[in-house]
């Protein structure tokens, strides 16, 4: 269509001058066979000669219009310059009634498949855009804190790691209650010790007592064996045997003690069980998960890093999607200007055949007309030749 | 329970951008293609707000504003008209039949989402 218009256009300049260039030479022509009639043709010559004279004038003018027309108007469309009669309608009417349409419909199917392509596109942007959200939204909810003071966030008094760290202390402060239970019962036994070698003591003493009683009994008997018999003396002797074995056995209990005393001293006992205190192995739990979550942190600093750019490129790409969407709007928008014009043609083409021989004042009005039915900002602008500049978004509240 | 908006728009595309950012608000979405559906499709459900294109066939935007104003269930829905009318004669049209608010197309979606959470009931 297009090389069509442009060949037609190549040619209407040659067609015009060819046209000017026949009407010169018929006019030379006509000059040489009227001087040649005149010389030679006596009265019927001279006659013929001033007819082609008065018709010199209209071929030359005509000849003017021609070429000033195959010069002047070789930008216009060549099937439209000159107003032709076919069939009784004005051939630029009909050729506006032929042509229109088609580039109505042109403009038609290119519009529906631009807003087909431009539906699909958007539904791939829409999917990506949905998938993007949902991106985000496991990163937000999967991320872990790893910012300073994160240790001791997690184990606050209040926190469920210190609740757990309690649980893992429970067994051993049970442990530590028991055995500070067992060095009691140890201090209790030695203080029984230490009465038991009182009274060892106190054994002794008594032996030693009663060693001399049975000795002045003795005596006494062997004073009286004179005049009596010999069973004081027996009393006497199982008294000092008494006293011997009494004093005997509490040097026994003395030395035992005294073993069992060494063995069982509560400060050393205290000194081989007692060497961590609860709150020493409170501190030393404390500080092994401290340690132990700084390593678990660290690890997960770079899976939380990976986290943290895939959060931030998503955030990106949600933003250039928006920007994307905005775009897309000016694709529907091509589409909206290429229907508008599309009727807008059919309305020129209607107009046209109602209107075949429009003025100027006509073609104005037409115009005036068409810019008082645009709907958007930029039309008129366009519409004057300017470059619309679109000020973006605005928003307008009642 | 997430708001629910009504889009009245004739422009397929014009549709999916603002749903996706409606949707991507936490709203709940009913789409028309004009007024004669969106009038189809009111069926007394509940519509926190509705955002209406003006020039569409067969019930223009501003008709169905001023069917939806006659409409008790529907009186004070608020309405945004979202647009590529920008001539104040139109804007001063919607204004008197009722729309809140007067947006002109292209739009930032972030636009329209502030506008639908300043407005929606």
């Amino acid at each position: 269509m297009t090389t069509s218009l442009h060949n037609a256009t190549d040619a209407a300049p040659t067609l015009a001058r060819a046209r000017g260039a026949w009407r010169l030479a018929a006019a030379a022509g006509l000059v040489c066979a009227c001087g040649l009639l005149g010389w030679q043709g006596g009265a019927w010559g001279m006659g013929a000669a001033l007819a082609a004279a008065g018709a010199l004038p209209w071929l030359l003018r005509s000849r003017g219009v021609a070429g000033q027309a195959g010069q002047d108007d070789a930008a216009l469309d060549p099937l439209m310059d000159t107003p032709r009669v076919s069939g009784g309608r004005v051939g630029a009417e009909v050729m506006v009634g032929q042509v229109v349409p088609v580039w109505g419909k042109q403009l038609d199917i290119t519009r529906v498949a631009a807003a087909d392509g431009l539906g699909q596109l958007l539904d791939g942007f829409s999917q990506m855009s949905g998938a993007l959200g949902t991106l985000a939204s496991q990163i937000e909810h999967s991320q872990v804190s790893v910012a300073p003071g994160a240790v001791d966030s997690a184990l606050a008094d209040d926190s469920p790691a210190q609740a757990a760290l309690q649980a893992l202390l429970a067994p051993s402060q049970r442990a530590f209650d028991q055995r500070d239970a067992a060095v009691a019962q140890l201090v209790n036994c030695h203080n029984a010790m230490l009465e038991l070698r009182v009274l060892g003591r106190q054994a002794r003493e008594v032996g030693k007592h009663t060693r001399l009683v049975a000795f002045n009994a003795s005596i006494e008997a062997n004073r009286g064996s004179q005049g009596s018999d010999g069973g004081s003396q027996a009393v006497a002797n199982e008294t000092r045997m008494l006293a011997a074995r009494i004093a005997e056995v509490g040097e026994q209990v003395e030395r035992v003690v005294s073993r069992l005393d060494r063995e069982l001293t509560p400060e050393r006992l205290r000194g081989e069980i007692a060497d961590t205190s609860p709150e020493e192995l409170r501190m030393e739990l404390d500080l092994s998960a401290r340690t132990a979550l700084n390593g678990l942190l660290g690890a997960m600093g770079g899976a939380l890093r990976s986290s943290g750019d895939v959060k931030d490129a998503a955030e990106t790409l949600s933003q250039q999607l928006e920007a994307t969407f905005v775009h897309f709007q000016f694709g529907d928008r091509l589409s909206q200007m290429l229907d508008i014009v599309a009727k807008d043609m059919q309305n020129f083409a209607r107009w046209v055949a109602a209107n075949p021989y429009a003025t100027q004042s006509d073609a104005a009005e037409w115009l005036a007309n068409l810019e008082a039915s645009y709907t958007m900002e930029e039309q008129r602008s366009q519409h004057h030749g300017n470059v619309h500049i679109d000020r973006g978004s605005e928003i307008e509240f009642f | 329970m997430s708001k629910t908006v009504m889009i009245v728009d004739d422009s397929g595309s014009f549709r999916t951008v603002v749903k996706l950012a409606l949707q991507k608000a936490g709203y709940g979405v009913v789409e028309a293609v004009d007024g004669k559906d969106a009038v189809g499709k009111l069926n007394g459900q509940k519509l926190n707000l509705i955002v209406c294109d003006v020039n569409m066939p067969n019930m223009d935007g501003l008709s169905f504003l001023r069917h939806l104003k006659t409409t008790g269930a529907y009186k004070f829905t608020p309405v945004i008209m979202l647009t590529t009318e920008s001539q104040e004669s139109k804007k001063a049209e919607g204004k008197a039949a009722g729309a809140r608010a007067w947006i002109t197309k292209p739009f930032q979606p972030s636009t329209l989402v502030d506008a639908v959470n300043k407005l929606c009931v």
